[in-house]
């Protein structure tokens, strides 16, 4: 009897509060700051990454208000860890649109969900989610883009064309080993875009199912004695980083003589070329152009990004920060912030001059980096760096 | 409504306005959640699917003892059908909601029927596994939309009339939990509680008080997963589903909710569920930090509160009740050392067992076992072409040094195991195949060695579930059982019933309603005895009821034997004490070594040679 | 085929260390460490941050183990005797257990950052080629491990007095402890081996794996998975069910296609669990086992109607 108004009470005290707390929570908009949102996996084995795209993402908007704001607005950012789980980022999402956010940056771990919902809750998403590809454009690339979804981010199209262009010129066969996550696929789609214009057919192509993240993936072996019965002299990994010195190992002590294919996560930082050492040798991928030729804005950028969080720059802060700069600029040409009117004005946004390459939407296009932006690098141990090809 | 109020006993009057302050409190809340933001909305409304899942594995861990952890997959099943259903063949949103309860819990039922052949932590290995197969199955094909998943159908907003409401999903899930919360709840008030926990801590006492244990674990496990398929139609609503939100870690994450909110309580599944699922959205700084404080929750709760939230609840509540009233002793404590004397109601034999059975002829047979043969293992028989006749109204002794068969024989009457060749009947009918719960059902019923009841009830409680043959749809009712006026009249019989028999075995009303935990040894006994009475069997077997009794109590027993046989009751006893056998019997056997001596009157048998050498050691 | 069976038991061995890690715990207390995982991981963040400090192999990787066999202890004492010392039968260690684990991956990822390190190569290095199958020196000292922890393990169960005493409270603490003996002496031994057994497995995979924070998440599943399939009775049956399931593996992989390593053992699992529903190495000899579990099935079908 007592459980009941017990239970009675809390739930009549846990209604007052949130009723209090929905009333309360939105309308940080109109107190004269612009609420910019973040979901990143700044936790969990890829949690490097979620951490730079919320530090490059900080800077602008650091950057932004020492210089007055936009439309006579500070910008405000909130980010959190969505623990690479679809579930958390969901919930994040919906709490930070009723927040008031305007504009939700990423999820670099969990771009399926926010593409999806930006799309349900007409709420632009920018910047890092996951790696652009099929969690931008769910139907394939020559499908239509979720609308309210516009990827700063690498690009699995792009590198799967870059890696496939250097694969027919130089390989007789070339195997793709992907994990079956719309990363893998987003690459897989991309090499085939170009192979498939050539009317090329690839030696072999396998999903593996990774542990992800952790990078346990095991049964390489296997792979590796079927990528040697193909006849394929090429082989693309399409795994996470960890996944792709492993596999380099394996073969390499197995004495197979592959030239080895990486995708953009293999030279975007030094996870890979840190665990693979001697064996990075003459791996192949490709860098943004900007950042083997880096233009002044992005040398000071990664000066300062370097004094401000004591890390190296990687690509995902600077998409990061060039993704706010943009929806700074569509803001100020709709003088407003409302969704719809972001929308458009990101759609006609071209040739943007960011830190990773001119930049441009359009209703169909909505990854700015495409595979012209690209430069083949090949892993160089004497160097220890990626050295531009030929 | 005054007028219906006044009717009331003091208590239910307060139950319902207990009831009625609930529901309101449960509309003012699911408004304020409807009309609330997004982020109040998904916050809330994950935290209630979360419940709902939580409520329905604590109906099959906390309460019947089945740890499973097939629940994330059978959440999958129903927010996956849901989806695809509707996306891929537009089925109609409020057409899958029955559809998805139904289609989940018969996969549950099927589920439970191929793992329950096990208990304990297999069950749990092969839930475990179903889990795991389910998301490989989701990951792997594309129509499921693979890893990265794929979108759910947007559920119908409410017509412009009604759209001061809010958010249609808000209501649609606040209904979900407040569908889940009557079911579960009711169950526990219902007179299945009980069943359900002698299913969990006492199987051969629920069985041989009738219960298919087997039948009834499926059917709860059956129940539990439909109302994961409830939970997972709702949660294709919230927006987006993929395979990694239905992982076996969600599984252990329910069971994390039950455990860490308090497990067997009304409460504790939702406290849990809200706080897991809540956490990691509501904390929010360094994200490294927040995983170790959520971890160190996890640990020192559990490690200083065991029962989880509810036991820190419980002892919170405890302390203030203490300072407000530092007079009253918080428990009535039974003491529980020899020296406090039992306290017995005077005992009223005649009452003992008020069967409707006629008296019938002193010579016909009730109970027959012929040519038994039983083995546990190849090779060595425990018995061995073995008679045994006992007559109607008889008061039958079994006896036999240790070793001689006499609790193998006792349960293959009783139908715990059923003998290797040989037949038993019992009124005429040949029972040797039938388990112990079809048995009971007619009318055979036994007790235990050493009484096995289930602690945490009171003795009143357990002496309730020998009545669960006796009261036709205990089980069917028992979801919506406080609603019907029917089974409220039951549950009323039910405690006036249990509290006759108690009396009627000489306890006095104070122990009706103590903890068994707490009552000492010969209290149990005499519970467990009148448990066996209270369903007015025609044959009552009993395994050594003396064991462990003091003089007094055996007094206590001889005459509840005495007032059984004046009311006809056909009465197997064994038992070591041969001078309480020979006084009380009017028919002994004796085995020795898995074979029969003898069998015949007290005196004959006392008088026989063979039983002197093999037994009485003269 | 020979490679099938090298590469699956080499792999599969590491799971059996994991699963006997669980199973001795378990077969002394009845618990299930949800934290065993993170004890592996305990092992690879220790041993792969001091060899990058410039300590020897050697060394860092007894401190590795140390560490791993004391966190265990640490377990038992922080999350495990509290809880059983309130009830001996409540669930209520999983959420403890779990609840360090989270700690114990969220500290070392404060400590060691979120990302993969290096990890000392070890044998990884040197290969060996049997019969046209190729198998790195790691891989083979990773079955020489197993063989020797069960060898080991049941000569110190069936041969020592300690041994002998650890199965009598394993399956019977009351009495054990009414006849003197001390459960929380065992108890701790239980979670120091099962913390030295998962470090094991730890060392022999991080020159595959490489060093990350949460890799105690995907050993502690996979190695969760050999238990259930091989039967949580006993520890030597634990490991049965690794090189079963590291031999399906990479047989699934290799003759059905790659992702049916994903749910080909867990078929073969359920087939097992249907027939022999205590697991594959429960007890006795193969053919009886299928018959009596044929036998068991039909009776319970009967039994149900």
């Amino acid at each position: 009897m007592k459980r009941i108004f017990l239970a009675a009470s809390i739930v009549a005290v846990s209604a007052l509060a949130l009723t209090a707390c929905a009333s309360g929570g939105s309308g940080s908009t109109s107190a004269g700051t612009i609420l910019i949102g973040g979901i990143a996996g700044t936790t969990g084995a890829y949690g490097s990454t979620g951490q730079a795209v919320v530090n490059g993402t900080q800077m602008a908007i650091d950057e932004i208000n020492a210089k007055g704001g936009v439309i006579g607005k500070k910008l405000k950012f909130e980010a959190h860890d969505d623990g690479a789980s679809a579930t958390t980022s969901s919930q994040l999402f919906n709490k930070l649109v009723s927040e008031g956010a305007i504009a939700i940056v990423g999820s670099p771990d969990t771009g399926p969900t926010t593409a999806s919902l930006s799309s349900q809750k007409k709420i632009p998403v920018i910047g890092a989610v996951d790696d652009g590809g099929l969690t931008v454009y769910p139907d394939g690339p020559d499908k239509p883009p979720f609308p309210y979804a516009f990827s700063t981010s690498l690009n699995t199209f792009a590198w799967g064309g870059a890696v496939a262009d250097y694969a027919l010129k130089n390989c007789k066969g070339l195997a793709v080993l992907h994990d079956p996550s719309s990363y893998g696929l987003g690459g897989l789609a991309g090499i085939k875009l170009v192979f498939d214009a050539k009317g090329k057919k690839l030696a072999l192509e396998d999903a593996i199912t990774e542990n992800w993240s952790t990078g346990a993936t095991v049964g390489l072996k296997s792979e590796i004695d079927k990528i040697t019965a193909s006849g394929a002299d090429c082989v693309d990994v399409w795994l996470t980083p960890q996944d792709q010195a492993s596999f380099v190992q394996e073969a390499k002590s197995l004495g197979a003589n592959f030239t080895f294919l990486g995708n953009d996560e293999t030279s975007a930082d030094s996870t890979f070329s840190d665990l693979a050492k001697d064996q990075a040798d003459g791996m192949i991928s490709a860098l943004l152009s900007t950042e083997v030729h880096p233009t002044d804005a992005l040398k000071t950028f990664q000066t300062k990004y370097k004094a401000k969080f004591n890390k190296d720059s990687t690509p995902f802060a600077e998409l990061s920060y060039d993704a706010i700069y943009m929806l700074k600029q569509a803001i100020e040409k709709g003088k407003s912030t409302n969704a719809q009117s972001l929308q458009n004005q990101l759609n006609s946004i071209t040739d943007y001059d960011g830190l990773t390459g001119k930049l441009t939407f359009t209703e169909q296009q909505h990854t700015t980096i495409n595979k012209d932006q690209l430069t083949l690098v090949k892993f160089s141990t004497t160097s220890k760096s990626w050295e531009p090809l030929g | 409504m005054s007028t219906f109020l006044a009717r009331q006993s003091p208590r239910s009057r307060r139950v319902t306005i207990g009831m009625v302050v609930l529901l309101v409190a449960y509309l003012a809340s699911t408004f304020g959640v409807a009309n609330g933001s997004y982020g109040t909305q998904s916050l809330v409304l994950v935290a209630a699917i979360f419940a709902i899942l939580a409520l329905s594995l604590d109906l099959v861990a906390g309460v019947t003892g089945l740890y499973s952890l097939g629940h994330a997959g059978l959440f999958a099943l129903g927010a996956y059908s849901t989806t695809l259903l509707n996306s891929k063949f537009g089925w109609n949103l409020f057409l899958l909601l029955p559809l998805s309860i139904a289609g989940v819990g018969i996969v549950g039922l099927v589920l439970g029927f191929l793992s329950l052949r096990v208990s304990g932590l297999y069950f749990a290995i092969t839930t475990f596994i179903f889990t795991l197969v389910v998301v490989v199955l989701l990951s792997d094909f594309s129509f499921t939309g693979g890893l990265q998943g794929i979108a759910g159908p947007v559920f119908p907003d409410f017509p412009p009339g009604l759209a001061f409401l809010g958010s249609s999903v808000a209501w649609c899930v606040g209904l979900s939990l407040l569908v889940t919360i009557v079911i579960i709840w009711s169950i526990r008030s219902s007179p299945l509680y009980p069943v359900l926990l002698a299913i969990r801590d006492a199987e051969p006492f629920a069985a041989a008080a009738g219960v298919r244990t087997s039948v009834m674990k499926v059917g709860i496990f059956g129940l539990s997963a439909s109302l994961a398929g409830l939970a997972g139609w709702a949660f294709s609503f919230l927006g987006f589903i993929s395979p990694g939100q239905f992982s076996w870690t969600v599984s252990v994450n329910i069971l994390v909710m039950v455990i860490l909110g308090g497990i067997n309580t009304r409460l504790g599944p939702i406290i849990g569920a809200a706080f897991v699922s809540a956490f990691p959205v509501v904390v929010s700084i360094d994200p490294f930090l927040q995983e170790v404080i959520f971890g160190l929750i996890f640990v020192v709760v559990i490690v200083f509160f065991p029962q989880g939230f509810m036991g820190l609840v419980g002892s919170l509540a405890r302390r203030i009740r203490a300072r407000f009233r530092p007079t009253a002793v918080v428990v009535e404590a039974v003491e529980d050392d020899a020296s406090t004397p039992i306290a017995y109601a005077h005992l009223a034999p005649q009452e003992a067992v008020s069967t409707t059975r006629a008296l019938p002829a002193v010579d016909e047979v009730a109970l027959a076992a012929k040519n038994i043969v039983f083995g546990y293992n190849r090779g060595v028989l425990a018995l061995n072409n073995v008679d045994m006749v006992v007559k109607r109204g008889n008061i039958h002794g079994l006896i036999g040094p240790n070793g001689s068969g006499k609790s193998t024989l006792v349960n293959l009457m009783s139908g715990r195991m059923s003998p290797n060749s040989g037949t038993i009947t019992a009124d005429g009918v040949r029972i040797e195949r039938l388990r112990a719960p079809a048995r009971a059902r007619r009318g055979v019923m036994r007790t235990f060695q050493s009484a096995v009841l289930v602690r945490e009830l009171t003795a009143q409680e357990n002496v309730g579930i020998g009545l669960y043959s006796r009261f036709p749809g205990i089980a069917a009712r028992s979801p919506i059982w406080p609603l019907l006026m029917g089974a409220r009249r039951d549950s009323r019989a039910i405690a006036q019933k249990s509290i006759a028999a108690l009396t009627s075995v000489g306890l006095s009303s104070g122990w009706a309603t103590t903890r068994v935990a707490d009552v000492p040894h010969g209290v149990e006994q005499l519970t467990q005895l009148a448990a066996a009475c209270i369903a007015e069997p025609s044959i009552l077997i009993l395994d050594e009821p003396l064991a462990g009794l003091s003089s007094g109590e055996v007094e206590q027993v001889s005459e509840i034997l005495r007032g059984l046989k004046r009311a006809g009751v056909t009465v197997i006893v064994v038992e070591h004490q041969t001078r309480f056998i020979f006084e009380m019997c009017d028919e002994v056997t004796v085995l020795a070594a898995g074979e029969l001596v003898t069998t015949g009157t007290a005196a004959d048998v006392r008088a026989n040679e063979r039983v002197r050498e093999v037994y009485l050691g003269q | 085929m020979l490679q099938v069976l090298l590469s699956g038991l080499s792999i599969g061995a590491v799971y059996g260390l994991v699963a006997m890690a669980f199973a001795v715990v378990f077969y002394v207390t009845r618990v299930i460490n949800f934290a065993t995982g993170q004890l592996l991981m305990v092992a690879i963040m220790l041993t792969a941050g001091l060899s990058k400090a410039g300590l020897p192999d050697w060394l860092s990787i007894s401190v590795g183990l140390t560490a791993s066999t004391a966190a265990g202890v640490v377990i038992y004492f922080v999350a495990v005797r509290p809880v059983l010392r309130f009830d001996r039968f409540s669930f209520a260690w999983l959420v403890s257990t779990l609840g360090v684990a989270i700690v114990l991956q969220s500290a070392a990822a404060i400590i060691y950052g979120p990302t993969s390190q290096g990890f000392p190569k070890l044998l990884n290095r040197d290969n060996l080629v049997i019969g046209g199958a190729s198998i790195t020196l790691q891989e083979l000292l990773a079955i020489i491990v197993a063989v020797v922890a069960v060898v080991g393990f049941e000569i110190f169960r069936r041969r020592t007095l300690f041994g002998k005493v650890g199965m009598a409270i394993s399956s019977d603490p009351e009495m054990a402890s009414a006849i003197g003996a001390r459960v929380t002496a065992y108890a701790v031994a239980a979670f120091a081996i099962g913390g030295l057994l998962a470090g094991a497995a730890g060392v022999l995979i991080g020159p595959i794996t490489y060093a990350n924070p949460y890799l105690g998440d995907t050993y502690g599943i996979t190695g969760f998975v050999a238990l259930m399939i091989g039967g949580i009775e006993r520890p030597a049956a634990a490991m049965g069910g690794g090189l079963v399931l590291g031999v399906l593996s990479v047989g699934a992989n290799t003759f059905i296609g790659s992702q049916a390593s994903d749910w080909f053992p867990f078929v073969v699992v359920v087939v097992v669990l249907l027939l022999a529903p205590h697991g594959l190495f429960a007890s006795g000899d193969a053919l009886k086992r299928l018959a009596s579990g044929i036998g068991r099935r039909t009776a319970t079908l009967k039994g149900a109607n």
